[in-house]
């Protein structure tokens, strides 16, 4: 579990939202577009685990060929290295 | 990703009963979010209220498609939304179970399209293999209106949605809702 003000790339963490099998959610800052997004984390031991990552990016996918105004969109999908 | 702030559906539900007026909006947007998936081939298989954000100005947002399944496009691909109707159905277990499979849904339906009817005696033959399979749709539902009502999509227009209401599995829907 990351802590509040951790800084991931652009994003600046705020407040944990959630954790699941597929990673944790976080809100966060994105302060690059001054917006508030959540931001779905992969951590670095799931992201080695080669079927856990397939998920990952297949979901990130998935939500990006939708574009529903009923359906949470995405905006990007980011690798950080050594976080 | 999008940050959709407000309750989750499984919150809203712990408060207490929600009028018709209040579900009935809910269900025809998950209906159209799931529609519009179903239209890309995308199933979402972890459908489920803590999945279903509810924002203070009325809109709701499907979250999570981390399980959901690519599938061959299939049925209700070129149905359009618009026109689709919601109509609230009264249902009581016990006949519903009685009569399964025979006509699981002739005790249910306060009113249903000759459409979805075709559909539900299509079901019964066992053929239509291209279906849409939502099962948690319904049963998100019927967790809203514990007291045995229960929503039910029909339009003459519609496969996507009306698919999504025939293609439940009763049985095990009545034996959850025994709980």
């Amino acid at each position: 579990m990351l802590t509040a003000r951790t800084r991931l790339g652009p994003y600046t963490l705020a407040a944990s939202l959630g954790a699941g099998g597929m990673g944790e959610v976080y809100r966060a800052r994105d302060t690059r577009l001054d917006r508030d997004v959540a931001l779905k984390i992969l951590p670095e031991s799931f992201a080695l685990d080669a079927d856990r990552l397939m998920r990952f990016e297949r979901e990130a996918k998935t939500l990006a060929a939708l574009n529903h105004s009923h359906i949470a969109q995405i905006y990007s999908v980011e690798e950080l290295p050594g976080h | 990703m999008e940050l959709v702030e407000g309750e989750d559906l499984s919150e809203r539900i712990a408060r207490g009963p929600m009028p018709l007026e209040e579900a009935v909006p809910i269900a025809r947007q998950i209906a159209e979010a799931l529609e519009a998936a179903h239209d890309m081939g995308v199933v979402h298989r972890d459908l489920k209220p803590a999945n279903i954000k509810l924002r203070s100005d009325g809109i709701v947002k499907v979250l999570d498609f981390g399980l959901a399944k690519h599938q061959i496009a299939g049925a209700g691909a070129h149905d359009a939304l618009a026109g689709a109707t919601v109509v609230p159905g009264r249902c009581s277990g016990r006949q519903t179970a009685a009569t399964w499979p025979s006509s699981p849904m002739a005790n249910c339906a306060a009113s249903t399209s000759a459409a979805a009817r075709r559909r539900a005696s299509r079901k019964r033959r066992g053929s239509g293999s291209n279906r849409i399979r939502a099962p948690g749709f319904s049963r998100m539902f019927y967790d809203v209106a514990p007291d045995g009502r229960f929503l039910m999509m029909t339009s003459s227009d519609n496969a996507a949605v009306t698919e999504l209401v025939l293609t439940v599995n009763w049985p095990a829907l009545l034996q959850n809702a025994g709980r």
